[in-house]
């Protein structure tokens, strides 16, 4: 079965108007940028975004007007302060309202959790005496052995989940490491999943390494090679975060004229990842890349 | 276990004797051993209890192999909670074997899915799990710790598994240092859930190293010290089982065992000679 494919492919084929999209998994770093960027481009509508904290990514989703919930704990821009589009469109509706499934961090693992599980809930005891306990997303369990009350936390079950990592094989077999928030769960939680890497390699680089294969090649329909496709998101041992990117944001979101400036110049001008990075230039993806390698020492796998 | 005294950012110094095990283990407690079948079992330490008096003991494994099998030839076991039990490609435990047949211990039997999930719940401190393991099977008719309820969500029928959480996990691991980091540096198993399960873990390894050694290599830690109470020095401590990538199965000692196992007679005189010495 041929996965590798090209960024707007993958984006055309697995994500529909209306689909669920859980993107962002590793936090702070390893966000899918370049894949949200293209679905701007292929102008989606009436995604549900899903991730414990989008960073950035889901303010731009939602200013550039492709989203109509948010499944999330956060929505902001970590670094600089709030996210703007976010609280346009809660504020005032602009570009568009906003439903809102409202988590903290560990519901939503717990919640794409049980969905990987394939169970419709996980008990637990977090929320409970908090405002948003009363929420739909939450409902009372009892316990069938001491009768205790719990917090069910209904399935989170995404169409697609679209993961960076640092290398796959072209079956989709991806090794992935340093911060990793909640990427197994996700991969194992969605009904698709979309791998953009670094690195493409051979499948004889992804068996030389069995304990770094978190993502598992069954689970995986499509393979995109995008070397610094998390920009401007850290990959660890390959881009650094870029601070300034996000603070030009943050200044340039301000005010909605000022979002659709940025978001003609970043996203729909440059027409695709490869003139991004052109737009950011050599100079700047040079920096950004890590100063030499701090690399483990080799593991022997013989026996 | 000792604490280094003096310095306000004091390391914890959770380097113990292998005889001062004894003291950290009661009669009725319940144990989970780590490891899987003929690897890396927690043999150093299942050979300490057999040593002691502690008796009654409830013993949780997902994947048995000769530390259970040694536990209820010793008679140290009052409840079996598992999975599986048995030497892999070597056959069947015998003393399991045995004591099922007499039916002198209490067994309770699962999938290895739904031992992770009572551990899993035992390790976030809830009183039971959903899964979709065990439907439709005779499981839920011989095991008390599981229950058909229905989703508070959709109504889907589930089982609800109840919460293991075992006063000890004893696991054998390749590395460790004072302060309870454990590198497992071939397949974990459930290693690092018994872990978080567990009240208390203690960890035998075939080498006690610094800390900075730990930190070269941080995507082998798969025991954190928050979740360690004690660390055995106990080089070959996986005994006949293999350590990768430290030894394979011993296989004549493998099957020297199972012959001293076919009898109870011959057993005792194997716990003389190999144990109790």
């Amino acid at each position: 079965m041929q996965k590798v494919c090209s960024l707007p492919e993958a984006i055309s084929k697995h994500v529909q108007d209306g689909s669920a999209v859980v993107m962002g998994c590793g936090l702070e770093s390893l966000i899918p940028f370049a894949a949200g960027y293209e679905m701007i481009r292929q102008r989606k509508k009436n995604l549900t975004l899903i991730c414990p904290i989008s960073d950035m990514q889901f303010d731009i989703l939602i200013g550039a007007g492709c989203v109509k919930k948010v499944i999330a704990a956060w929505v902001g821009n970590v670094a600089a302060g709030l996210g703007h589009n976010f609280r346009r469109a809660m504020e005032e509706g602009v570009p568009n309202p906003l439903e809102i499934e409202e988590h903290s961090n560990f519901t939503i693992g717990l919640g794409l959790k049980a969905a990987a599980m394939g169970v419709s809930f996980l008990p637990t005891k977090t929320v409970r005496g908090s405002d948003f306990s009363a929420s739909k997303q939450f409902r009372a369990v009892r316990c069938p052995f001491t009768d205790d009350e719990l917090l069910a936390v209904r399935a989170i079950v995404p169409d697609v989940a679209i993961l960076h990592v640092q290398r796959a094989d072209s079956e989709g077999n991806a090794h992935v490491w340093g911060n990793l928030g909640v990427v197994v769960e996700a991969a194992r939680a969605a009904k698709t999943v979309i791998v953009t890497c670094e690195e493409l390699v051979d499948h004889d680089v992804i068996l030389s390494d069995p304990n770094r294969t978190l993502i598992q090649g069954f689970l995986v329909s499509s393979v995109v090679h995008l070397p610094f496709g998390s920009h401007p998101s850290p990959t660890q041992g390959y881009a650094r975060r870029d601070n300034d990117f996000y603070f030009d944001y943050h200044e340039k979101s301000r005010t909605r004229e000022g979002f659709q400036r940025w978001l003609q110049k970043w996203v729909l001008d440059v027409k695709n990842h490869a003139g991004y990075l052109a737009e950011l230039g050599e100079d700047r993806v040079r920096k950004l890349k890590p100063e030499g390698n701090l690399f483990s020492p080799p593991v022997s796998f013989n026996l | 276990m000792r604490e280094k005294e003096g310095e306000k950012d004091k390391v914890m110094d959770k380097l113990m004797s292998l005889k001062s095990l004894r003291a950290e283990i009661r009669s009725g407690d319940t144990i989970v051993l780590g490891g899987g079948g003929l690897v890396r079992k927690p043999m150093a330490l299942v050979e300490e209890l057999v040593r002691s008096d502690i008796t009654d003991l409830t013993v949780v494994t997902v994947l048995g192999g000769p530390d259970v099998d040694l536990l209820l030839g010793a008679g140290r076991v009052k409840k079996l909670i598992y999975a599986y039990v048995g030497f892999d490609f070597a056959g069947l435990a015998p003393n399991f074997r045995r004591a099922r047949e007499e039916k002198r211990v209490e067994f309770v039997e699962g999938s290895e899915y739904i031992l992770i999930a009572a551990l899993e719940a035992g390790a976030k401190e809830i009183p039971f799990m959903p899964v979709r393991s065990g439907l439709g099977s005779d499981l839920l008719r011989i095991n008390p710790t599981l229950k058909e309820f229905i989703s508070p969500f959709g109504g889907e029928k589930l089982v609800a598994v109840k919460a293991i959480r075992p006063d000890v996990a004893l696991l054998h691991v390749n590395y460790a240092d004072a302060p309870g980091y454990g590198q497992i540096l071939g397949d974990r198993f459930l290693d690092p859930l018994c872990a978080r399960a567990a009240k208390k873990t203690i960890l035998s390894a075939e080498k006690v190293v610094e800390t900075k050694k730990i930190e070269e290599q941080p995507a082998d830690t798969a025991i954190l010290k928050l979740w360690t109470h004690g660390v055995i020095e106990a080089p070959g401590g996986a005994g006949f089982t293999s350590c990768y990538p430290n030894y394979a199965a011993d296989l004549s000692r493998i099957q020297d065992y199972l012959e001293q196992a076919s009898s109870k007679e011959k057993f005792t005189g194997y716990l003389e000679k190999n144990v109790l010495r």
